[in-house]
């Protein structure tokens, strides 16, 4: 599925959030680049700084500086609390706006740069680019009312969205429990029109988030640390999504043929374009269920179609969102998602837009 | 939540004699998945039928009570037809309930039909999330299979339980012995079917939950073979099974039909199941598939289970089934934490958040 909307202008819907978001990236002038820092350590402020070591210095290999940081941490059971000093020490080491979400262990996930199942990895992608800005709009907490409440809340972040009026995508990073996490997604989507192409995962109930800082408070201003974030990652970009939804996740043959279909319909749908960016979430039934026992057999299935060193950022965890195999949306377990995100070419980016 | 697998032991193992029976129509059967109230034939055929499936359900909250009510009303198409029922199933989503009742259960069922009787229930219907709870609907259902050559055999694994939080890091170790340990009790149970006469169906009813059901059906199949269709529901680790003369506890049950019948089994992996459009659609396309399959054969019985928390609600994928298979099909299934289904020589799909339907018909 090419995207070939783009969001309209900061002041328009988003407000005051959507501008601060805005104010942090953007200033970059040259072609789509992105990376991604990886840390095992187990200590989860070395790992972050670590890992976004990692990442800068790729992208001062490049003499390129990253719009904003977004990072995974998957080291250990983390306290939402802790979430504030892990973000902060990313961002301090980056200098840049950072987002990003964490805590879930064990079962709830690893990243796709897990040697093993259950390895303690931490993820920093930085992104820059032409334009390319990465907006952050949230809502606070967890949501405590039962369905309803869940419903109002996918309105609320939904209804922040702007209208599409350029190449992007949602990536959507939250601390929902798991009788949530689809119920919200599915009615973000609609909150959203469907306009804005959404992948990401639900995360799992206590997982902290990260919002450049922001104190994060209930209604009651309470301080809290979990959020419902959705990062609106703009500019002249064009995104190809693809997905399978599992036929059985035990049969360790079928994930891997599912991988390399959702692969090769992201690639077509990039015609011969390389990717920059590969954002990719699967159920951690697919591997653990199946019997490959580590995330790199599905990594290298996608890498295979998508470009052996193209950075890929995401994780094992439950609920992904995305598309199915046809690019419908989807969100459920047993499911991989991907999107592919590449520069527009000239043809698309004629008639855009500057971004500041 | 602390995962529960056993180690493969036989808790029962059953073989039931053909009977026959004349042809009759179904009691009323119960929610969340069961047909609207049907109504008696005026006389039934001298022929005798080749296959007659009747549900009945209660709403009561004693076991033993809603048992026997459950028992009677789908007893009592088979008596109006003058035939013998070749097998029993039960599920009971009865808040409270223990394997205990689950036992007093079976015998009532037994009692009453005279039949083999198998089940599952669910210990904790009230607040587990598993089985028909979920939706607000609880009670106790009961399937009773008649028919000329019709046969039911049943087995039940279970035994010894180890416990698993697969949530904890520190239980890595665990996650493989549980993997291996739900893959055994699939292969032990396909092994031991597969030694007795080629069933036309297979239900598999298992004390599991979400991906490891999906190892455990899958085991069940490669045992079984390709050629027999299977439909399989997994209740959640609170659960129980039980087979004819053996205790209820945690395990896995599969239940095989045999006989000259018709299958046509469907699978959806739904796309986003908290959609209610989108998850009714999907149920509709697997009933209308299951009938295209049957045609020109009607379905007697239909094997339906959804999982929990999907949005089109029963009522809804009631209507979808009996729209597509007639008002006057026997629906037997509920809501469930893990589902499986293969159709004869068709690869098995199996998993969560799905939506698997079963038709069976008499062949002509």
């Amino acid at each position: 599925m090419s995207i070939h909307g783009r969001w309209s202008g900061v002041a328009a819907v988003a407000g005051a959030l959507l501008a601060a978001g805005a104010a942090a990236g953007g200033a970059e002038t040259g072609p789509l680049f992105a990376a991604v820092g990886v840390s095992t350590k187990r200590d989860a402020l070395q790992a972050a700084e670590a890992a976004t070591k990692s990442m800068l210095a790729k992208f001062r290999a490049r003499r390129r500086r990253p719009a904003a940081a977004i990072f995974l941490e998957r080291t250990g059971r983390r306290l939402g609390s802790d979430g504030r000093a892990i973000g902060e020490r990313v961002k301090q080491t980056a200098g840049v706006a950072t987002y990003g979400a964490g805590g879930a262990s064990g079962r709830g996930g690893v990243t796709w740069w897990a040697k093993r199942d259950f390895e303690p990895t931490f993820l920093v992608l930085g992104i820059a680019g032409a334009g390319v800005t990465v907006r952050p709009i949230f809502t606070a907490g967890a949501p405590a009312g039962g369905p309803a409440d869940v419903q109002r809340r996918a309105e609320e972040l939904g209804g922040q969205v702007p209208a599409p009026n350029g190449g992007g995508i949602g990536l959507f990073l939250g601390g929902l429990g798991g009788a949530q996490g689809g119920p919200f997604l599915s009615a973000l989507r609609k909150a959203t029109r469907g306009d804005v192409p959404l992948i990401g995962i639900a995360g799992r109930a206590g997982e902290y988030v990260y919002v450049d800082g922001r104190r994060l408070a209930d209604p009651n201003g309470a301080e809290v640390h979990t959020a419902q974030l959705l990062l609106l990652i703009d500019g002249r970009l064009e995104v190809a999504c693809g997905g399978a939804v599992s036929r059985n996740a035990a049969d360790a043959d079928a994930v891997l043929a599912e991988a390399d279909r959702a692969a090769d319909r992201v690639r077509q749908q990039l015609t011969g374009r390389t990717p920059g960016l590969v954002l990719a979430f699967s159920d951690p039934g697919r591997m653990r269920t199946s019997g490959l026992d580590a995330p790199g057999k599905e990594l290298r299935r996608l890498r295979a179609a998508l470009g052996a060193d193209v950075p890929v950022f995401g994780c094992y965890a439950f609920c992904p969102v995305g598309v199915d195999d046809a690019g419908r949306f989807a969100v459920g377990p047993d499911r991989l998602v991907l999107a592919a995100v590449a520069e527009a070419s000239a043809e698309e980016g004629d008639g855009k837009e500057a971004k500041p | 939540m602390i995962a529960r697998v056993g180690v493969p032991l036989v808790l029962a193992c059953l073989a039931a004699a053909p009977a026959g029976c004349e042809p009759g129509t179904q009691a009323p059967a119960p929610r969340p998945v069961a047909p609207r109230r049907q109504t008696q034939p005026a006389s039934a055929p001298a022929a005798p039928p080749g296959f007659l499936a009747a549900v009945g359900y209660s709403a009561k909250t004693d076991p033993v009570a809603a048992a026997e009510e459950a028992a009677r009303k789908a007893l009592a198409p088979c008596r109006a037809a003058g035939a013998h029922p070749a097998g029993a199933i039960f599920l009971e989503r009865i808040a409270g309930t223990t394997p205990a009742d689950g036992d007093r259960i079976a015998r009532a069922v037994a009692k009453i039909t005279g039949a083999a009787t198998f089940g599952q229930g669910d210990l904790d219907a009230a607040g587990s999330g598993g089985g028909a709870s979920r939706r607000g609907v609880a009670g106790l259902m009961v399937l009773v299979l008649a028919g000329k050559d019709v046969r039911v055999r049943g087995l039940a694994l279970g035994g010894a339980v180890e416990h698993v939080n697969p949530h904890d890091p520190a239980h890595t170790a665990r996650y493989r012995t549980l993997r291996e340990a739900c893959t055994n009790l699939g292969r032990s149970l396909g092994a031991r079917l597969a030694a007795t006469d080629k069933p036309a169906l297979v239900l598999a009813l298992g004390s599991v939950e979400g991906e490891w059901s999906s190892l455990l059906f899958t085991a069940l199949r490669d045992r079984l073979g390709a050629d027999v269709p299977l439909v399989g529901a997994a209740g959640g680790w609170n659960s129980y099974v039980c087979a004819e003369g053996a205790p209820a506890g945690p395990g896995v049950l599969a239940v095989a039909v045999a006989g000259d019948l018709r299958v046509a089994v469907e699978t959806v992996a739904s796309r986003d199941p908290w959609d209610a459009q989108v998850a009714l659609a999907e149920a509709r396309r697997a009933a209308a598939a299951v009938a295209k399959r049957l045609a020109p054969d009607r379905a007697a019985l239909a094997l339906a289970f959804s999982a929990a928390g999907r949005a089109a609600g029963a009522q809804a994928e009631r209507t979808a089934v009996e729209q597509a298979l007639g008002a006057g099909v026997a629906l037997f299934g509920c809501s469930t934490l893990g589902e499986a289904g293969a159709a004869a020589a068709a690869p098995l799909s199996a998993g969560c958040a799905r939506f698997v339907l079963c038709g069976v018909a008499e062949r002509e």
